[in-house]
């Protein structure tokens, strides 16, 4: 057997120590190994752009691929290419199978490449992937930046990947074997900074960058799957980058990639009280400090009791100009269910903060869960409307999903009540008239709020554009912005009104009525859709008056897509983040 | 030449006839149930409201006889109004917020 020849392995439940060279394990001996990293690139991907750089500062050769559910394109540069190593970034649970067919076809292609997958759901799953997926030779548990490379190096000196931390594979008999996790990094300033080469920023009207100033988040929600990842790792539940550091790589985008736009891509940005204030205020502060005030914006996303007007005011001084909020529910006990120890009031503080300054915010939003009442419902539509009924903002809605790692999956799991496969997890509402309810919101609202001709999108993105903080960025006048709010105030009453009415008659008709006759639910789906229609056309006039004005004066135009995955993800309730 | 165009005026003039003729439904017939559609539906309450005098012109919708009408079809009636009363109160208030930031 050819001995590991690598610097620092790093043993099972070890922590990484930084280095001089970092915390990536540098190849040494043996040929450098080719990476081709797949995975969707909306907003950058900065997983797969983080892996990419550490992969390179190994010592290895990387790129990235597009994932594509039709695979001829990426078998045959797979086949061109040649690569050691191919690494899918799976970051939605219920691609799972798709990911599984592309992978069947590279195999049926005759690849034989050491074919690994990382992300959320298999770091959670990794039995129910590896199992499934028959192709795939291991999985890289959690955060991936070292097991990669360390993967890497083992491949090259031909050593045994076997024994390495946070890597699960397939054993003889057929089931999995996980070996013990890795550690997650504590100081992400160690790590080498996302490679962005092959993203084409320039020639953009508003070029837009993902950028990371921290991970993870400590509060618990019952639906969510971010505290469990970074939980299960061990390690600090938020760690913190050095706001110079962050900053340095804002003013190298901007100066070197003509950057001026930010999205912060943080669980939460303000997390962990007055300690990520501060954080977050150096961060605004260091951006004013270089001269880079009105120069630059960027988003952030929080929960709703984070919003304190200091904080923010800190923060618009550096540029910051739109918010995101994990609002979810606007009935107390909904928040009470999902442990987001939160009430409803709190949401629309928030609102009222962000709206006196001037600032764009959206939100996700679960109109229903698996303890929904009609009730909770009657209240999380009132809710809506009084939140953004003004058209302030656009309101989206789904259902909330029991994902790989909630505790919602848990606790549903206990009950009885989890259905559905392990890749497409699913319940069904105590109520039985809830589940024919939500049938008839997913058919209703399938294009306002889930595809990128719906309203939810093409309102999202331009109400940000409509107050976006770039002076001599923005072509909107305050008569634009209520042109467009006065859309997306029709657009959001008028979805309250028909899902309260949908509600109601649901309530008090008997279900075997309903199960017979459909004419009102189908009647009142038309009136909906006609009016989105019509709110679309109202929408695509203002769009052209805007467009007419920012087309003599650039060449080419801000993608849209930061505010929504281009595909048909979302009817399974992801929320957009 | 003189002939066609005599004939030529009085194919035309034939023509309009018809047309009106085949536009012309006898007042005391409603439309059929059947042509109750919802992709129409929203249009009658939204059509100019008829005015009595001189009476009807050609191609004139005829009135709505609700009581054709089922339950669902009343209900959904009420929400189509609904829809437009959100659209009229939006709009209003919009304009009350321009009148006062101009004030």
């Amino acid at each position: 057997m050819i001995p590991i020849r690598i610097e620092q392995p790093a043993s099972a439940g070890s922590s990484v120590a930084a280095t001089d060279g970092g915390v990536i394990p540098r190849l040494v001996g043996g040929p450098p190994q080719r990476v081709l990293l797949i995975g969707f690139q909306d907003q950058d991907n900065l997983g797969l752009r983080y892996l990419m750089s550490s992969v390179r500062a190994a010592g290895h050769e990387a790129d990235i691929a597009t994932y594509e559910s039709e695979p001829a394109t990426l078998v045959s540069r797979v086949l061109r290419e040649r690569p050691e190593l191919i690494g899918f970034s799976l970051i939605f649970q219920y691609m799972a199978p798709d990911f599984g067919r592309v992978i069947a076809a590279l195999r049926e292609a005759g690849v034989r490449a050491h074919i690994t997958v990382g992300g959320h759901y298999p770091s959670f799953d990794y039995a129910e992937v590896l199992t499934r997926i028959p192709g795939l030779d291991s999985v890289v548990r959690y955060e991936g930046e070292v097991t990669l490379c360390e993967l890497l190096n083992c491949l090259a000196n031909g050593a045994d990947w076997r024994k390495l931390a946070g890597l699960a594979y397939r054993v003889s008999d057929g089931g999995a074997h996980s070996n013990p996790l890795r550690h997650s990094v504590d100081d992400l300033d160690e790590l080498p900074l996302p490679d962005r080469t092959s993203i084409a920023y320039e020639g953009h009207l508003f070029p837009t960058a993902s950028i990371l100033g921290s991970r993870g988040c400590p509060w618990n929600c019952s639906f969510c799957s971010i505290r469990p990842f970074y939980e299960n790792q061990g390690g600090k539940l938020r760690r913190l980058r050095r706001p110079e550091r962050v900053v340095d790589e804002m003013q190298e985008l901007f100066e070197k990639r003509g950057v001026s736009t930010f999205l912060f891509q943080d669980d939460d940005f303000l997390a962990t009280g007055h300690r990520a204030r501060e954080w977050a205020g150096t961060i605004a502060d260091q951006i004013v400090k270089r001269g880079y005030a009105e120069r630059i914006a960027f988003k952030i996303s929080c929960r709703s009791d984070e919003i304190e007007e200091g904080c923010i005011r800190r923060l618009m001084a550096g540029g910051l100009t739109h918010v995101y909020m994990g609002v979810e529910s606007g009935d107390e006990d909904g928040l009470l269910n999902m442990n987001k120890m939160i009430k409803p009031d709190t949401h629309l503080r928030a609102g009222r903060v962000l709206k006196s300054l001037g600032l764009s915010f959206d939100f996700g939003f679960m109109l229903m869960d698996p303890n929904s009442t009609f009730e909770s419902i009657r209240n999380n539509i009132d809710f809506l409307e009084q939140f953004v009924g003004d058209g302030w903002s656009v309101a989206p809605f789904c259902r909330m999903l029991p994902y790989a790692g909630t505790p919602l999956r848990k606790s549903l799991e206990e009950q009885g009540r989890l259905l559905g496969s392990s890749f497409e997890p699913d319940y069904r509402f105590l109520d039985p008239k809830l589940d024919l309810f939500y049938d008839w919101m997913l058919a209703t609202f399938h294009t306002r709020n889930f595809t990128t001709e719906g309203l939810c999108h093409l309102l999202r993105y331009s109400l940000f554009e409509a107050r976006l903080r770039l002076p001599g960025a923005n072509p909107t006048t305050d008569g634009d912005r209520a042109t467009l709010q006065l859309i997306a105030s029709i657009c959001n009453r008028t979805a309250c009104n028909t899902l309260r009415s949908a509600l109601e008659h649901i309530e008090r008709t008997p279900f075997a009525d309903l199960e017979n006759d459909r004419e009102f639910l189908t009647g009142l789906m038309a009136i909906e859709q006609r009016e989105e229609e019509r709110l679309t056309c109202e929408y695509q006039a203002y769009r052209q008056l805007i467009d007419a004005r920012l087309r003599p004066t650039t060449n080419g135009g801000f993608d849209r897509t930061w505010t929504h995955w281009q595909r048909a993800e979302e009817p399974a309730g992801i929320s957009i983040a | 030449m003189a002939t066609e165009k005599s004939l030529a005026d009085l194919a035309a003039r034939l023509e309009r006839l018809e047309a009106i003729l085949i536009h012309r439904i006898p007042p005391n017939v409603d439309p059929s149930p059947d042509d109750w559609r919802w992709g129409g539906f929203g249009s009658w309450w939204q059509r100019p409201i008829p005015v009595p005098f001189p009476g009807p012109n050609p191609g004139d919708p005829v009135p709505i006889d609700i009581s054709r009408f089922s339950r669902a079809q009343l209900e959904l009636s009420l929400e189509s109004i609904k829809a437009q009363r959100i659209r009229l109160d939006a709009l209003e208030g919009m304009i009350k917020n321009q009148l006062k930031a101009t004030k």
